[in-house]
């Protein structure tokens, strides 16, 4: 009984884990087919790696967006770990909570309603669609994820801690500095991570905001999708799926090493 | 009072944050719902929503939605529960998860290959002799390829939500004369509902509101509020139309959050 | 100058909103160099003492000296006191010598002198070598050490222990014990040291502070306060108490249990209702016959070294004897005691007029001679 359960448990997992890979490695298999279709292996080439080495446009495209990610993940960190200080300083539960729930509503929100409002937004604001505007859109949508994974570890520091500094003559922002900072550092890297992995993912807000003389990957893996198969996108997926692997072992590495085991990708939409 | 002071310094930028991206958004919409395609003041767009087009749009929003939610929870129950009782299950999840950090517009590009005419499903219906037929484009693809998208997420609040679960429990309530089917039923469900409610969270608000799967897997076929916003937004430029879709999913965004409570993903 | 306070409460009150006040115008003196502990159950107020020192929280009213000044307004990083904490607080982030070294180092002390200084501190608590440990590596004991070489490396005047033994093993906390009396001593500064174990109190403290519900109960030496409790908590609370309702007869004369007994308090109205306190271990049994106090055994148990054995009087009240002897329940048995086991406690007596009182009679005893 045991043994025949357990046989089927194994297949129906494996049966999971190749139905999530299938499609991911489908296309990295046809990013090697000279017969420029995703049916029909014909050859092995490279063609479609060097075509996209010298396709300038695209190669600006994966800087725009590497700009963007990192540039957003900064500025939300700073901003989310002053915030979540703020919020945890507040001692009344009330005031916590509601400062809570609003930083929620944008972790929740549907992305479309926030590509619509972002985009009317800065439409009032007079503000140009493009590069600020992607560049403005992706910190806001990333101060509440970063908030949401620095405030447990500065609701899981004992208040001692900073009771002890202070007693050893810390100043205010010695207590943050050499205590409240490096303590939460774990969190802020977390943070940061997640906001740049947010930033390279999204589609939806970027395409609602973005103007004609800009444009991210996502947004541009989408126009070509919609013209049809081209196995330039598949030699690109290759690549970003390389990419991804290498930041998931970076990622794993830091959050094993401050001991939350893999509870930190849990935000991702 | 040095404390209050530097507090408050600290709180200015996320402060001005909750204001300008967060509140002002929300009202925005809510402003610009009252307008008709001419910029006139004016209540035609809730009018017009109360119409049988844009309710049967609705209705069918959120059936395949809860349709995608229903299989992706009957799916991800079972492999969490089976991910738990393996080995290194910290290190199974990770791969659970790892698709989910590819690029959404990349697996739904891959989704195109492997549906289309040629594709390599048609393939396999060919090789087992029912022939090969039309997929992309379908109602089917596109509630197959939602599913594929939010397993992961579905997955991971349930599996720790499991993994949260005190061991003992389970022998107590077999020590106390239940059955495997029972300990399930009475014992492990009621505790990991939390889990399985912030799953239900994570996938059906944003399968209302998908619009870039309906339009490249879909082709047009399934039309859900997210597709219907970004057609008046980008499209037809009719924001007043827009924004009073994009409020009544805010409000059953609200609504759904009131009653399954807000959580955090994976708590 | 050296004998003045160094530490002065006066009236002082912390109140929380509305609530009760946590500390009630309590008003006492510390002096240099002693081992002062702050006694009380929990909640009563020591902690609050312990943080309006620290200056981790600001009264209510009143005022409070350090040195002759007056520091309520003070903030902590300014003040010359250093705290041990209950769950130590050690830095997590920093291995042990820099966990020392933070006070050293916001100071800005040049770094040839913080290694000197951490190094004898180190030595001072018996960690040498641990320097470069990571506080996650070290045991309770040794996180305990590691938090006093934190405080002392500072060479603060006052040294706040906030029940800092309580989270270690019985073993281990005996042995503590009397390496704080010891480090005292070779310190030489003030200790102020807060716990809800009597045992410990009386074990270590120059002066102890009993302390209930916001106010000082009592405070003296920790013999005075086992001999002469002045009320029924403090005799309740310190050491195990045989507490009875009784009569003062007169001078020398008690009335409790149905009996009349000779003590040796004086100064009470006649037949003034008071509460006399017998301590177990002055409880002799004897035969019935012989017996004081004749009670009825309705309980015993076996602790090791003694029997415990509980028996009522025909007033129904309760008395807790240990003794080598065993009884069996129902036994019917008799208690002896000297005149000086019985403590005689009024009702609602302040510490100020319990101590005129007992000074009275001692003047009285020193005329007799």
């Amino acid at each position: 009984m045991e043994r025949k359960s357990s046989f089927a448990a194994n297949i129906f997992l494996i049966l999971i884990f190749f139905i999530l890979y299938a499609p991911i490695f489908y296309l990295i298999f046809y990013s090697f087919n000279s017969g420029g279709t995703m049916s029909g292996f014909e050859g092995f080439t490279l063609d479609w790696y060097k075509e996209l080495l010298h396709d300038t446009r695209l190669l600006i495209i994966v800087l725009n967006t590497l700009v963007i990610a990192l540039l957003s993940a900064l500025i939300s960190t700073v901003i989310g770990v002053l915030g979540a200080i703020g919020i945890q300083a507040y001692k009344r539960r009330q005031t916590k909570n509601t400062l809570l729930a609003l930083n929620n509503i944008l972790v929740v929100s549907p992305d479309v309603i926030i590509g619509a409002s972002f985009l009317i937004l800065f439409t009032m604001a007079g503000i140009q669609l493009g590069f600020y505007s992607v560049l403005l859109s992706h910190i806001a949508f990333s101060i509440p994820i970063v908030v949401l994974l620095v405030l447990p570890k500065l609701m899981e520091m004992s208040p001692t801690l900073i009771d002890a500094a202070r007693d050893l003559g810390a100043s205010q922002w010695n207590v943050l500095t050499k205590v409240i900072l490096p303590y939460i550092a774990p969190g802020i890297f977390a943070g940061f991570f997640m906001a740049l992995t947010y930033s390279l993912d999204d589609f939806a807000v970027t395409f609602f905001v973005t103007g004609n003389g800009f444009s991210t990957l996502s947004v541009e893996i989408y126009s070509l999708a919609r013209r049809g198969i081209s196995l330039n996108i598949n030699a690109l997926s290759t690549i970003l799926f390389v990419v991804t692997i290498v930041l998931v072992v970076v990622y794993y590495y830091l959050t094993q090493r401050s001991g939350s085991g893999a509870k930190g990708v849990d935000f991702r939409r | 009072m040095e404390n209050k002071v530097s507090k408050n310094l600290y709180m200015i930028p996320y402060a001005l944050w909750i204001i300008l991206f967060v509140i002002a958004p929300i009202l925005l919409v809510l402003y610009y719902s009252f307008f008709d395609i001419e910029g006139n003041f004016s209540l035609v767009n809730y009018k017009n929503f109360f119409t049988p087009v844009y309710l049967q749009m609705t209705l069918s929003s959120f059936w395949y939605a809860f349709l995608i939610t229903a299989i992706s929870l009957l799916v991800a129950y079972p492999t969490a529960y089976l991910l738990t009782r393996t080995k290194h299950k910290h290190l199974w999840l990770l791969l659970i998860i790892v698709p989910s950090w590819i690029n959404l517009l990349l697996k739904a590009y891959a989704f195109i290959g492997i549906f289309g005419a040629y594709g390599v499903a048609n393939n396999f219906l060919e090789w087992i002799g029912i022939g090969s037929r039309q997929l992309l484009f379908t109602d089917f693809s596109f509630v197959f390829v939602s599913v594929y998208i939010f397993i992961p997420f579905m997955i991971l609040p349930i599996f720790n939500a499991l993994d949260n679960l005190n061991p003992s429990l389970l022998y107590a309530a077999k020590d106390l004369g239940a059955s495997g089917w029972t300990t399930f039923r009475r014992v492990v469900f009621p505790l990991t509902i939390d889990g399985v409610k912030s799953g239900i969270q994570v996938v059906f608000i944003p399968a209302l509101s998908l619009f870039m799967l309906t339009r490249l897997i879909a082709g047009n076929r399934v039309i859900t509020l997210g597709t219907a916003i970004e057609q008046h937004f980008l499209v037809t430029q009719d924001w007043g139309m827009g924004s009073t879709i994009a409020v009544f999913l805010i409000l059953i965004m609200f609504l759904f959050m009131g009653l399954t409570g807000f959580r955090k993903r994976g708590a | 100058m050296t004998n003045t306070a160094i530490i002065q409460f006066n009236n002082v009150t912390k109140q929380y909103d509305h609530d009760a006040p946590v500390l009630d115008h309590v008003s006492f003196e510390i002096e240099r160099g002693k081992f002062y502990t702050l006694l009380g159950p929990s909640g009563c107020g020591k902690t609050t003492i312990l943080r309006l020192i620290a200056g981790f929280t600001e009264a209510t009213s009143g005022d409070i000296y350090f040195n002759g000044k007056k520091i309520n307004h003070i903030p902590a990083n300014k003040r010359q006191v250093n705290t041990v904490f209950q769950d130590y607080a050690l830095f997590p982030h920093l291995n042990v010598f820099e966990n020392v070294a933070f006070g050293l180092r916001i100071k800005k002390m040049k770094k040839s002198q913080v290694a000197a200084k951490v190094k004898e501190a180190l030595s001072f608590v018996n960690l040498s070598g641990y320097e470069d440990r990571e506080i996650k590596e070290m045991s309770g004991g040794q996180r305990q050490r590691v938090a006093i070489a934190r405080a002392i490396v500072n060479e603060p005047e006052v040294i706040l222990l906030d029940e800092p033994l309580s989270a270690l093993d019985l073993k281990l906390r005996y042995q503590m014990q009397y390496e704080l009396r010891e480090l005292q001593r070779r310190l030489g500064i003030t200790f102020i040291f807060v716990t809800h174990d009597q045992e410990e109190a009386l074990a270590m403290s120059d002066e102890i502070f009993v302390i209930n519900k916001g106010r000082i109960q009592q405070s003296g030496t920790p013999i005075d306060i086992y001999d002469e409790p002045i009320n029924r908590f403090v005799a309740d609370f310190i050491g195990e108490s045989n507490i009875a309702k009784a009569t003062m007869i007169d001078d020398f004369l008690v009335a409790f249990g149905g009996e009349q007994f000779s003590c040796v308090d004086q100064g009470m109205n006649p037949n003034e209702p008071v509460e006399v306190v017998i301590r177990p271990e002055d409880l002799e049994i004897t035969s019935f016959e012989n017996g004081m106090l004749q009670v009825e055994v309705n309980s015993q148990l076996f602790r090791g070294v003694h029997y415990e054995i509980t028996g009522l009087d025909k007033e129904g009240n309760e008395w807790l004897v240990q003794s080598t002897k065993k009884a069996a329940v129902g036994d019917k048995i008799g208690l002896r005691f000297d005149p000086e086991a019985i403590h005689v406690m009024r009702f609602n007596e302040t510490e100020e007029d319990f101590d005129r009182r007992l000074d009275s009679y001692s003047e009285g005893e020193a005329d007799g001679k």
